[in-house]
């Protein structure tokens, strides 16, 4: 079956109204304004806490100084693991091609599908080869 | 995208107080429109990947519970064959299925959707390709 076969329709509808009530909807909740709480602050209660949480800042800083343990990132875990343990890893996964090529920026990626799916890479193809192979799918060259 | 009307209503009313919260952020650098498209499928995305995140749900069950919405659903009228092209759209990774509905439902340019999705034409050009064969051939053979 071709997808022009079947007649284009949107088939979701909405309540009757919907669209009436939505902006006063939307409208009270963005002026639902969250609670502003008032402390009454005195300089010795300032004080109070402020001398304790001081010494603790000074204290991790002190400490943190003297660590020279160096965490790395994700990014630099990754790194150093090879493409071959990747791969290995994501055929041992649920997830699917579809969900990796989902993750995939395409911004600066031009690719082309076989029918399958697979993807051509530099295959040099004259003009009448290509117009064989377009005729052969039966693919419209409009959506090229 | 999301099928089912009440969440389709509260992502519609997230939108729209994203836009509000934001419009000084509008740099004026594209469309009105198409910043606003692109929040609304930001959105959208999030909120379905967010959906199979939580609770550790398998993919399988969000598409099996999405695909029973399409059956249970009173906000939704279409005839038989319809109902069977949506559900194929189910089977799409959820950024294939946003952009065969912004070029096949929404009938927008290639160039729009480009620009709302932030991907390139011939990306686009080949994903559309690819799913219109997907969807013919789960209609073909379910």
């Amino acid at each position: 079956m071709k997808l022009e076969d079947i007649k284009k329709k949107n088939i979701y509808t909405v309540p009757d109204n919907y669209f009436d009530q939505l902006p006063t909807k939307i409208q009270s909740r963005v002026n639902e304004k969250t609670p502003v709480f008032r402390i009454k602050l005195s300089w010795s209660l300032v004080f109070k806490v402020a001398t304790p949480a001081f010494a603790m800042i000074m204290i991790l800083f002190y400490f943190g100084l003297k660590n020279n343990n160096t965490y790395e990132s994700a990014d630099e875990i990754l790194s150093q693991v090879s493409s071959q343990d990747l791969i290995a890893y994501l055929e041992t996964t649920d997830i699917t091609t579809d969900e990796i090529i989902e993750e995939i920026d395409f911004t600066d990626v031009e690719l082309d599908f076989y029918e399958d799916g697979s993807i051509m890479q530099d295959i040099e193809m004259n003009k009448d080869n290509i117009n064989t192979l377009l005729d052969e799918y039966g693919i419209d060259t409009d959506i090229l | 995208m999301v099928l089912d009307h009440d969440e389709a209503d509260d992502l519609v009313q997230e939108v729209f107080i994203k836009i509000w919260n934001n419009i000084e952020k509008f740099r004026e650098d594209s469309q009105l429109y198409t910043w606003i498209y692109r929040i609304a499928t930001n959105e959208c995305l999030n909120f379905l990947r967010k959906k199979k995140n939580r609770y550790f749900i398998p993919i399988h069950d969000v598409q099996a519970e999405l695909t029973q919405k399409l059956e249970d659903s009173s906000y939704i009228d279409g005839d038989e064959i319809q109902l069977k092209l949506q559900k194929a759209l189910l089977k799409l990774p959820d950024k294939q299925r946003l952009v065969f509905n912004m070029k096949y439902f929404d009938e927008m340019k290639y160039e729009e959707i480009s620009e709302i999705t932030d991907t390139s034409v011939g990306s686009l050009k080949a994903s559309y390709h690819h799913a219109v064969k997907k969807i013919e051939e789960f209609l073909s053979h379910d």
